[in-house]
């Protein structure tokens, strides 16, 4: 590892050098790893796992938004045969603390509610059966009377002097409140001659995997353990918090990650699935399985998403230069802040985008209602900013009366500005955006699009064209879930990741990560081809294997696409180690120069004498048993571990008027629609789709090209059909796949996709995240496209999703 | 997400399965299950028993009589959208149920089911009372049939008598080249209808409407059948179909969660003037081939 | 046939080319039958209302939702699941291995699902059919990882590459 100087005075550690010539395996579109056991149906996700004598818990949540609980009558359950326990809010309390929080103040959660609920779908009680049909029909047994409270769900209202209290300890339903400017608004705002405002909404939609969250506790009395096997692990590093909670020393916690299917951010920290299996294992002493049913997943596991509403403007000159940005957020976090204020660190990593504007205003109010908490969904409240920056961006060229795509192009940083220092003081590492622009303009003949549309047009036909650019910030440091203080309690600095790399005595390669096992993303192929790059072996001989927490060294998981950056980092570290050995082995063994030395298909070998090499099993064979021909000061074994911390990150300054660096490194995309939209009927149709990503070095373009995709889609589910409908007493209505709509096949457009690759400066191999960016665009992208369509009727889209109700309502006011 | 207890029961005939349904014990029948099944999970219906009739003699067939169309009550629905002869004989059928989910719901999914169900967006009610079609009905007094005009009362609401079993559904013989369309707007591809209209359309040698029929979906409590006589005589141009605005002008659609009354009343007119549309040019290119 | 609540009644069927039997409540449904009693963890649950279709299997050729069944339905019929794709050693049959060589899963666990679908549709339209009838086939299958297109085009190879 090296260290150099970075820019703004930051501390850069390399792993590896940056890349000279080509790559052998980096880049490969290799099929995935990973694939078959899924495709044999031997996926093993949690509630496949069985272990000896394991019961079964179903909760019981709380029919009413806000409601003091008089009395639990849990006898009758407690009756049925079959049953083991149910367990309450005060037989928790009496074993349990509350739940972790990276939040603020004197806000208490628990795994099961204590005094009141303050949301619907809150558990109440859990019962343990021998089976999940038993355990529900306890369920239905137990006798909660509750008090109905006054409910607060809107966060204006909950402002307000006398309003109903979410926590009346904290004496108010604002939670946080504070102002940033960086630069000159103010005065950016008054000479610029132009400005743009508006008032949006985005509401709260979910990731929604198809795989709900699930755990099983298996308590060990005779040790003292508590092992939770969950479908997440993230934070390894913070996995005491859990410990804490579950009132054991963090030795004996011991979490085993299990492979889920699907997270996008509702297993992020997954932590009231895994406390409560665990808890429910400690008191019937035998394992307890727990996995949420849809219903119970919809309803009680955060809220992933963002629930804003904004008041934003955009000044600009008459030629279209921005200038400044203002953006007023009240957000509706729920009842609960257990990340804190995360979600608008994340936003204001890459607040103005890829334009140049010099001076930033950014104030936010986070207040509780009587909705569950909010988690974090693929984008971490980046993909809101952006829907809010790229709506400003559309108003502005209509305002002016100039084209979209020219506005933009005329705002894009350069790429000779990079590193380019923003507003808030983080930094974009590098970028080619016009190139991008170019390559989606090029890619769909942009100009045939404009005259399509024209064309329609007069014929009377709803067609419109959308074309909207994003950042993707990627790998979060860690500062941004606590800058929002002057004098923070906690000030952790750092995400880092691991990996252990071992060669068995046969000479296979075995990774062990420390984080989640996987959810959908391809850790597994990702750590191989990195594996293969450094060792030159084939990518299917490499076994991945995931480490316990008691066994797991500092690990974050993926989230703000960070993954494949940090473990790439992880494994080329560890790899430099064992490739060190290995070389000072052969070395030895061939008579040859440690630099003369390099790894080819499975071997070293003395570079340009094809017959001087050993195997790695020649060599692996020797580290383990031949003690007495290893170099004198070398121990025996063939192993090496690596932890990676953020390559590139600074502390905030002491008035948080530079917020330092902590989301550096930045792809960047654009993407392109065309619709039809149907004005009787709302319907709206595709007739041409594309993207194209720059996330810096492609490890493998076919699972980038995956996440790209199914991030666009996801996205075009927060745009047109997914949100969290409630009743005036704060009830979910829509609380089942019935009438949660995610987009089926028949609902969303061909994509097709390209790639630019600017390489970071500053990660192994260039290699910049990609996990969320279809996500950034989407909802950008089809507001502008069915604005544009529905033209004639001077439809300004400001609110999310776009409905077909919404739209027939527009086009017959 | 599990079921509570029932007490289940598995009759091979007609009479053994209204024998159970009369024993006035809350049972009941358990056809497809796509409904049924999911309301049982959530608990929110809870049976004491179910009589399966999955396995009751005779009643899957359809059999054509002089045009007319016989389908037992246990024809699955994607049989139905399958089957070569009722989609020539009666079109509407086949435009109507290939909407009712997908393909695994409309393999378990039963005629009888969705008719005895009478979900308000349950696409064979409108076909059955756009067609004319008649319910047959059996309880331990012995069969009775009732008009589907008169079956359907409101959102899950039949004529149906408790212990009384739907066997099956006859329709009419339909003049000879109508045209048929079915039009429905829902949140996703195949969900629950937010909207649907069913139409047909019979032509005269000279290409005139001699006949047509219009069923809205969920305008109203239960399938909507509206008067369209004055298309008659017409070709359905512009003209002849303003006329239907002052038909609909006074639906007072109900609002649900996934949309609101208002919504339904906008589109209603469109997806009614579609299927029209579509039905007479059906029609036209019948009456072309012959 | 008669059975009281709570009462158990033993299930017979073929599943995946072997006679099976379980002892179940009626209540019971066909899918947790495969899961709990079988042991054929492949078909998965992720909604158990009959929507996602992630629960998919083929009961006598026919796609059905494994939740909205009770196993007693199944008696003397003939299933088949993901488990039964693949050759006894294990070998992915050619439609999973259009799947893994054109990326047509993520987290994997909507997989069987479309397998299950994918293999009747390629069953009914030999050559595929068109793109669109290849994304209604799968439309009552919902994955949230994709957004499809790489499944229909490994749905696609698969039916290219024939038999």
């Amino acid at each position: 590892m090296t260290v150099e100087q970075g820019p703004n005075g930051a501390r850069i550690a390399r792993e590896t050098a940056p890349p000279q010539g080509g790559r052998r395996w980096i880049g490969k579109r290799l099929n995935r790893v990973e694939d078959p056991r899924f495709l044999r149906g031997q996926g093993r996700y949690i509630d496949d796992i069985k272990l000896p004598g394991m019961a079964h818990a179903a909760v019981l949540g709380s029919p009413h938004a806000h409601a003091r609980i008089v009395s639990i009558d849990t006898r009758a359950a407690e009756r049925l045969p079959g049953v083991i326990a149910v367990v309450t809010g005060e037989d928790v309390a009496a074993r349990a603390a509350p739940l972790p929080s990276f939040g603020a103040g004197e806000i208490v959660q628990d795994m099961i509610a204590t005094e009141k609920v303050r949301y619907h779908g809150e558990t109440v009680a859990a019962v343990i059966a021998e089976d999940r049909y038993v355990a529900e029909d306890a369920c239905e047994l137990i006798d909660v009377v509750y008090e109905p409270l006054p409910v607060v769900l809107d966060p204006f209202t909950a402002r307000e002097d006398g309003a109903p209290l979410v926590h009346e300890a904290l004496g108010s339903n604002t939670a946080y409140e504070r102002t940033f400017t960086f630069g000159a608004v103010d005065d950016a705002f008054a000479a610029a001659p132009r400005s743009v405002r508006a008032r949006l909404r985005w509401p709260r939609s979910t990731g929604m995997p198809m795989d709900t969250n699930g755990a099983i506790g298996d308590y060990d009395a005779g040790t003292g353990v508590v092992t939770i096997h969950a479908n997440s692990m993230n934070f390894t590093y913070f996995l005491w918090l859990l410990a804490a909670t579950l009132k054991i020393p963090a030795s004996k916690l011991r979490l085993v990650p299990v492979g889920a299917g699907g997270s996008f951010g509702s297993k992020f920290f997954m932590h009231k699935v895994p406390a409560l299996a665990g808890l429910l294992s400690m008191i019937a002493g035998r394992p307890v399985k727990y996995v949420e049913d849809r219903t119970a997943h919809i309803l009680s596991n955060d809220h992933a998403g963002s629930d804003r509403h904004y008041d934003a403007a955009l000044a600009f000159d008459d030629d279209g230069t921005f200038r400044a940005l203002r953006i007023d957020c009240v957000d509706d976090y729920g009842a609960y802040l257990q990340f804190g204020t995360g979600t608008h660190g994340n936003a204001l990593s890459q607040v103005v985008g890829p334009y140049r504007i010099q001076h930033v205003e950014y104030s936010l109010a986070a207040v509780l209602t009587n909705k569950n908490q909010q988690g974090a969904y693929r984008g971490f409240g980046a993909e809101v900013s952006n829907w809010v920056l790229e709506r400003l961006v559309d108003l502005a060229a209509r305002e002016l009366d100039v084209d979209r795509v020219e506005i933009r192009r005329r705002n894009l940083i350069g790429a000779d500005e990079f590193p380019y220092r923003t507003p808030t003081g983080n930094i974009y590492d590098s970028g080619n955006y016009q190139g991008v622009l170019e390559q989606v303009l090029e890619a769909v003949d942009y100009p045939h699009w404009v005259a399509e549309r024209d064309r329609a047009r007069a014929e009377g036909r709803h067609v419109g064209i959308g074309v909207v650019a994003s950042n993707e910030r990627s790998v979060f440091s860690s500062t941004e879930f606590w800058f929002w203080f002057d004098e923070p309690d906690f000030t952790p600095t750092s995400s880092p990741e691991s990996a252990s790399l071992q060669i068995d005595p046969t000479g296979r390669i075995v990774v062990t990560l420390h984080s989640q096992a996987q959810w959908g993303n391809s850790p597994e192929t990702v750590v191989s081809q990195v594996v293969a790059e450094e060792f030159d072996v084939e990518p299917d001989s490499v076994l991945v294997t995931y480490a316990d927490s008691q066994h797991a060294l500092p690990g974050t998981g993926p989230g703000g696409s960070r993954f494949t950056v940090m473990v790439a980092g992880a494994v080329a570290g560890a790899s430099s180690t064992l490739k060190q050995k290995i070389r000072r082995i052969a070395a030895d063994k061939l008579e040859a120069n440690e630099d003369d030395l390099e790894f080819r298909n499975g071997a070293v070998g003395v570079i340009g004498t094809p017959d001087a090499e050993l195997s790695l099993a020649d060599v692996a064979m020797t580290a383990y048993m031949f003690r007495l021909d290893l170099p004198p000061d070398m121990e025996s074994g063939l192993s090496a571990q690596s932890t990676y911390d953020h390559p590139l990150t600074t502390l905030p300054s002491g008035d948080r008027s530079d917020l330092g660096i902590f989301y550096p490194f930045v792809g960047h995309a654009w993407h392109i629609a065309v619709v039809e939209v149907d004005p009787e009927t709302g319907k709206v149709d595709f007739l041409r789709y594309a993207a194209v990503h720059d996330a810096g070095t492609v490890v493998n373009p076919q699972s980038l090209d995956g996440q790209i995709i199914g991030g666009t889609v996801q996205g075009l589910g927060t745009a047109l059909y997914e949100q969290y409908l409630y009743d005036d007493q704060g009830r979910v209505r829509n609380a089942s796949f019935e009438h949660y709509h995610l987009p089926s096949s028949m609902d969303v457009p061909r994509i097709t996709v390209g790639h630019q690759e600017t390489p970071s400066p500053y990660t192994a191999y260039g290699i910049k995240g990609a996990g969320e960016g279809g996500r950034m665009l989407t909802p950008a992208i089809l507001s502008a496209a069915i604005e544009d369509a529905l033209q004639p009727y001077g439809v300004t889209i400001t609110t999310l999703p776009i409905t077909a109700e919404q739209i027939v309502a527009w086009t017959t006011a | 997400m599990k079921p509570a207890p029932f007490e289940y029961h598995a009759p091979s005939s007609v009479a053994e399965a209204v024998a159970l349904l009369g024993r006035g014990d809350g049972a009941q029948v358990l056809a497809g299950g796509q409904s049924l099944v999911p309301l049982m999970k959530a608990r929110t219906v809870r049976p004491a028993a179910l009589v399966d009739v999955n396995g009751v003699a005779g009643l899957d067939a359809i059999e054509e009589r002089d045009g007319a169309l016989q389908i037992g009550a246990l024809v699955r629905l994607q049989a139905l959208v399958d089957h070569p002869g009722a989609a020539r004989s009666h079109p509407l059928l086949r435009e109507a149920v290939r909407h009712a989910g997908h393909l695994a719901t409309r393999h378990r999914g039963t005629v009888g089911g969705s008719l005895a169900y009478a979900a308000p967006w349950a696409e064979l009610t409108a076909a059955a009372v756009a067609l004319d079609a008649t319910v047959e009905l059996r309880s331990p007094s012995g069969p009775r049939s009732v008009p589907a005009r008169s079956f359907f009362r409101g959102p899950h609401q039949t004529a149906l008598q408790p212990g009384e079993l739907v066997t099956g559904l006859s329709v009419p013989a339909q003049p000879p080249g109508a045209g048929a369309a079915f039009h429905e707007v829902s949140a996703r591809y195949r969900d629950y209808a937010h909207v649907a209209a069913a139409a047909t359309v019979a032509v005269d040698p000279a290409g005139a409407c001699r006949a047509a029929e219009l069923v809205l979906l969920r305008v109203a409590p239960a399938p909507h059948r509206v008067d369209v006589s004055g298309l008659v005589g017409t070709r359905l141009d512009d003209a002849a179909l303003g006329a239907l605005d002052a038909a609909l002008a006074g639906l007072d659609p109900p609002g649900d969660v996934e949309v609101s009354g208002a919504h339904r009343r906008r589109v209603a007119p469109v997806l009614a003037r579609r299927a029209l549309r579509d039905a007479f040019a059906r029609a036209g290119e019948h009456r072309e081939a012959a | 046939m008669s059975t009281a609540a709570g009462q158990r009644v033993t299930v017979h069927l073929e599943v995946n080319g072997l006679w099976r039997e379980a002892v179940v409540e009626p209540r019971r449904t066909l899918a947790d039958l495969l899961r709990e009693d079988l042991d054929l963890t492949g078909t998965h649950l992720a909604c158990e209302t009959g929507v996602c279709g992630n629960c998919n299997v083929l009961l006598d050729g026919e796609s059905v939702r494994a939740c909205l069944m009770f196993a007693v339905q199944a008696e003397g019929r003939s299933l088949l699941t993901v488990e039964g794709l693949a050759a006894d050693d294990g070998t992915l049959g050619d439609l999973q291995q259009a799947f893994h060589d054109h990326h047509g899963l993520q987290c994997g666990f909507c997989t069987p699902a479309m397998l299950l679908t994918a293999h009747e549709h390629l069953r009914e339209h030999p050559d595929g059919g068109t793109d669109e009838q290849i994304r209604e086939a799968i439309s009552g299958v919902l994955c949230r990882c994709t957004g499809y297109e790489q499944i229909i085009a490994s749905i696609r190879a698969a039916a290219e590459a024939g038999p």
